[in-house]
């Protein structure tokens, strides 16, 4: 009789186990997500600049460093007198966007020199700079270039800025307006619509595979829309948690197929895009998907190697990685 | 150095083989409260549909050392056989590093063969679940462990032990499951190492 009780015991317990476990908002697996996990590399980077005279240049969490496999170095230092907030690599000159703590207004573009020297150029009450160049005046409601003297007076002020390659986007009031960055040309200008606000964007990312580039834009609830002068329309929704603050993508196009990699808060959701056929899923194979899936990724940009990203992530080092293979380097 | 080892060796067995002979001390009936703490090492994180993926304690993507505790009760069913329950708690970072945390509720059968009233060696069983938690992701996962614990009692009731083991938590998936998780399939395996404090009567 206590054998029996006891056997029965155990098999009600099993029976327990396997109907009770259940994922509740693991989405790909707790374990799986422990075996990509990353080793912290005891930098914070903000945001990856770009490459020049072999070295790949970032923004740190203390300044402005280069970099190779072996070696890092930190070219200008960010100092309460002198707080970097953003920087960008252009024409083999870095700019930095300083402020001062506590001083309006003292915010300024500084030119320096592949060797961290300060050149005396200025551009001064730059309220923000984005890392392929542009910069904004919210004086004078001005949007530059940092690698011309060209500027384009827009009317209005811009409500949120984001920046996918060379392009970059910008909300108004009333408008949504995208502009070449090198050029300053103007490539689209829409009307937000009632279902989208001038702030609710957080993700925004160009597509060039065609000579007429396109572009997309993700808003606050993941709702991902393609984006025209005369529509605005909404194609998938991102299934997976957004992550904080902005969204990072990449586009690249594999065997005529267009993809659009968004990196999730725990996830990378690849868009696929078939001729006008729109379908994203989680995007989770050996490689960056999973390398990098648990990172705060800071930015997304084109690697030097023609075909490859940068993805620099927060506290995960800088990776360049092959999106048709998934192939992930490590290269700090 | 060596000398001294091997006595000291042969003098623990010697000690320890009367214990072997002993009459049983526990009777039906007899309780025993338990209080664990310690710390648990990563074993291995085995992939069960994709083996490829399967960490071992060399290259497992987790920090060397984590902690546990718990508490435990159980009742003798007869002179070596106690069953009761345990309540834990487990944590270690991984590389990243993010906190796991583990906190299994199980049912612990324990048989102890060895009892002299001063010397215990005791073999639990502990099966159940634990919720696990990671990051954004939760999951209730199965468990169980298999550990060993000598004890020795300081007191007629108060005892002190060491325990080690292993320790598995499974997360299991259909076929059917979303975002490919049948591949992820997995479990993990924690060894602990822990001072048990015991109370008997």
């Amino acid at each position: 009789m206590k054998k029996t009780s006891l056997l029965l015991m155990a098999i009600l317990l099993l029976t327990i186990i396997f109907a009770c476990s259940c994922n509740v908002d693991a989405q790909e697996g707790i374990f799986s997500e422990i075996a990509s996990s990353v080793q912290d590399s005891g930098t914070q980077v903000k945001a990856y600049l770009g490459t020049a005279d072999s070295y790949h240049y970032i923004q740190t969490d203390v300044g402005i460093s280069k970099i190779d496999s072996s070696s890092s170095t930190t070219l200008i230092k960010s100092t309460a007198d002198q707080q970097i907030n953003q920087a960008c690599l252009v024409d083999s000159n870095i700019y930095v966007l300083t402020s001062s703590t506590g001083t309006v207004g003292s915010n300024k573009v500084v030119k320096y020199s592949l060797t961290g020297e300060k050149e005396t150029n200025e551009i001064k009450n730059v309220k923000w700079l984005t890392v392929n160049g542009a910069y904004y005046i919210d004086s004078t409601k001005t949007l530059g270039y940092v690698g011309s003297s060209t500027t384009v007076t827009l009317g209005s002020a811009v409500l949120q800025c984001l920046e996918s390659e060379g392009y970059i986007f910008l909300s108004l009031e009333d408008k949504y307006v995208v502009y070449d960055v090198a050029t300053l040309t103007e490539q689209l200008s829409v009307s937000i619509p009632s279902s989208l606000t001038s702030t609710n964007i957080i993700g925004y990312q160009v597509l060039t595979s065609s000579t007429t580039p396109s572009f997309l834009i993700v808003d606050a609830n993941g709702y991902i829309y393609t984006l025209t002068s005369s529509a605005i329309t909404k194609v998938e929704e991102i299934e997976s948690t957004l992550a904080s603050g902005n969204i990072n993508s990449f586009y690249y196009n594999q065997d005529g197929i267009d993809y659009v990699v968004f990196k999730a808060n725990s996830y990378f959701e690849r868009l696929t895009i078939n001729s006008s056929e729109y379908d994203i899923d989680t995007y989770s194979v050996t490689g960056y998907s999973t390398t990098l899936r648990s990172s705060l990724v800071s930015n997304i940009v084109p690697s030097s190697n023609t075909g490859k990203f940068i993805i620099a992530t927060w506290k995960n080092s800088v990776w360049e990685i092959d999106p048709t293979t998934g192939e992930a380097t490590d290269i700090m | 150095m060596k000398k001294s080892t091997t006595l000291i060796l042969v003098l623990l067995v010697v000690a320890l083989i009367p214990a072997f002979c002993a009459n049983t001390y526990y009777e039906t009936g007899d309780q025993v409260f338990s209080f664990r703490a310690g710390v648990d090492f990563p074993a291995f994180l085995a992939f069960l549909n994709d083996a490829d993926r399967t960490q071992t304690f060399s290259n497992i993507h987790m920090q060397r050392v984590g902690g546990i505790a718990s508490i435990s009760y159980q009742g003798y069913l007869s002179n070596n056989l106690a069953l009761g329950g345990e309540l834990g708690y487990q944590f270690i970072n991984s590389l990243t590093p993010s906190l796991f945390t583990s906190v299994p509720i199980t049912a612990k059968l324990t048989y102890v063969p060895v009892q002299t009233g001063i010397f215990d060696l005791a073999f639990s069983m502990n099966l159940g679940m634990s919720f696990i938690k990671y990051d954004n992701g939760k999951y209730f996962a199965p468990y169980a462990s298999l550990t060993i614990q000598p004890s020795f009692y300081i007191t007629e009731s108060w005892g002190i032990g060491i325990e080690t083991g292993i320790m598995t938590t499974a997360e299991i998936y259909s076929k059917n499951a979303s975002y490919n998780k049948y591949n992820n399939n997995s479990i993990l395996g924690m060894i602990p190492l822990a001072l048990v404090v015991s109370y008997r009567h």
